[in-house]
């Protein structure tokens, strides 16, 4: 549904430096698949955004939306679309630009009140409704923008940091919406720094660093059986053996450690050997998710 | 989803231009006529109580002197930061990800704020038509300068707006070197590829002679404005929004 196909982009700006914010990148997200992109501050992640959308070209490459160019897909279809920053007209009320919004995208007037309430109370907007945008909190304005990207039933939906300024209520409501609009024409993008966030909802991660397409992560592949894993180890006494048995271990407190394990079988391997030595073992957990662990080894590894 | 009917959006953009534009424009007019009647004096408004040629010739005068003063000002008002506001403020995002063109989209806010522009025109010159007896000679010639001053600078400054952020400040700078240049050298044929500010800055001068005005500057400065307009066009459908 969405390629990109050896992308590239250089910013040129007159008389100022030339900066390289995508280089090379190659991949495709599948209709009915969600999506996700990681990267730290500055990998690129906006920049592919906009060239996904069609506001700017690729300096090399290709990117393509159902076969067609960003821009053409957009003009003929639309994308519903959450941007990072939620930029919309400070005088607007709230109802009046949801109005807006579904005007443009391309809701027939007789369908119009249904589908503009059904997006405010989606939203729990319907208070707001007479409010001013400058008077929404952050939150609120959120909800507003993501309220917006799901008018019009697009087959593509590009969410810039969903979760950016909601509430921890708000947050776990939006993880409850993402699974159902889900469908197997539509292919759904999500970026955001919260790992935790696209380990949830997302089928696949990008993981972007320094404008490069370090790996796609598998987000339901669980633990890795072979590779070095760092856990985390609660327990009780023997603190002499544990450093007998993982020598490298980090204290975190008393009674917690944070050991590199290689594989599975070296883990189960470490736990005997401190059950012999009459530790006992509370619990021994991943210290980081899958996704994070990819995250930790893509984006130092490079560094 | 389906394309937009931005028609549909017309009415949304009529009510922008109201509330962002609108005010401004009709305060300047409603400025300049105030001043034009306090400037009358007892003699002026004795003059034009008796009536007559005398009448027309003080009110030719009246009327070329706020004309020469807004022409340019409100069209810069009603056209100013069209497509660069948007692209600027970032509003540009959620907007044009609904399957619109932009060029159509701001194409047509082009076109009815020039609408309503008129409208306002209209409203300012019968204004003044109610104090001044102004003979249609002169009401037709001071609505043809503002038709043709909205087209042009309207254009320039569309074409601006679509190409970088500062079309304001370049609309006006651009007018300001241009007009200089023109009183320097005035039939100098290389001027002909600029903008025709000047043209229109001598028509409106000329109201004040209870002639018809010349309808080719009127006609050439139009179609410079329209073909800025165009242009404007082509950049907005090739320009990254972007940067």
């Amino acid at each position: 549904m969405i390629e990109f196909a050896g992308v590239g982009r250089t910013y040129a700006p007159l008389g100022g430096r030339r900066v390289r914010a995508v280089d090379d990148m190659t991949f495709t997200v599948r209709a009915g698949e969600v999506f996700g992109i990681a990267g730290p501050n500055g990998a690129g992640k906006s920049t592919m955004i906009s060239m996904l959308l069609g506001f700017m070209s690729p300096s090399e490459g290709r990117v393509t939306v159902d076969g067609r160019a960003p821009r053409q897909f957009v003009e003929r279809e639309g994308i519903g679309y959450l941007s990072e920053l939620v930029e919309i007209n400070p005088r607007w009320r709230a109802r009046d630009a949801m109005v807006r919004f579904a005007i443009l995208a391309g809701i027939p007037a007789r369908a119009m009140d249904a589908s503009v309430n059904e997006a405010m109370t989606l939203m729990s907007l319907e208070e707001h409704a007479g409010k001013r945008v400058k008077e929404l909190s952050k939150g609120t304005r959120q909800r507003l923008a993501l309220g917006q990207a799901l008018l019009g039933d697009s087959r593509v939906l590009v969410l810039d940091e969903p979760t950016h300024g909601l509430d921890p209520l708000w947050t776990q409501r939006f993880r409850e919406l993402v699974p159902t609009l889900r469908r197997p024409d539509r292919a759904i993008v999500i970026a955001s720094h919260n790992l935790d966030e696209l380990e949830r909802l997302a089928d696949r991660v990008a993981i972007v660093d320094r404008g490069r397409l370090q790996r796609i992560v598998e987000t339901r592949g669980g633990v890795s059986d072979t590779a070095v894993t760092r856990y985390r180890i609660a327990y009780r006494g023997g603190e002499e053996a544990v450093r007998e048995v993982f020598p490298g271990a980090t204290s975190l407190a008393p009674g917690e450690v944070e050991v590199d394990v290689a594989g599975l079988e070296g883990l189960n391997r470490g736990l005997a050997a401190l059950i012999e030595r009459g530790v006992l073992v509370v619990a021994a957990t991943p210290a980081y998710s899958v996704l994070e662990e990819h995250f930790r080894q893509a984006v130092r590894s490079d560094a | 989803m389906s394309r937009a009917r931005l028609g549909r959006y017309l009415l949304l953009q009529a009510r922008d231009f109201i509330v962002d534009r609108a005010l401004a424009i009709v305060i300047t007019f409603g400025l300049v006529v105030m001043m034009s009647y306090e400037s009358l004096g007892p003699g002026g408004r004795a003059l034009i109580e008796r009536g007559g040629v005398h009448a027309w010739e003080l009110a030719a005068r009246a009327i070329e002197q706020p004309v020469s003063f807004t022409w340019f000002i409100t069209a810069l008002m009603a056209v100013h930061g069209i497509s660069a506001n948007d692209r600027t403020s970032g509003r540009f995002r959620l907007l044009f990800a609904k399957p619109v063109s932009v060029a159509h989209f701001y194409g047509q806010a082009f076109a009815l704020y020039g609408v309503l522009y008129l409208v306002l025109a209209l409203l300012f010159v019968a204004s003044m038509g109610a104090i001044f007896p102004i003979a249609r000679v002169t009401a037709v010639g001071a609505f043809a300068v503002l038709v043709a001053s909205y087209l042009l600078v309207g254009g320039v400054c569309f074409l601006l707006s679509a190409l970088w952020r500062f079309d304001w400040g370049t609309t006006i700078a651009l007018a300001g070197a241009l007009t200089y240049l023109a009183a320097k050298f005035r039939h100098h044929p290389w001027l002909n590829g600029f903008p025709p500010f000047w043209e229109l800055a001598d028509q409106a001068d000329s109201l004040k002679y209870l002639e018809p005005l010349e309808w080719r500057p009127l006609v050439w400065a139009s179609a410079y404005g329209v073909a800025c307009f165009l242009l404007g066009l082509v950049v907005l459908r090739r320009r990254p929004l972007a940067t």
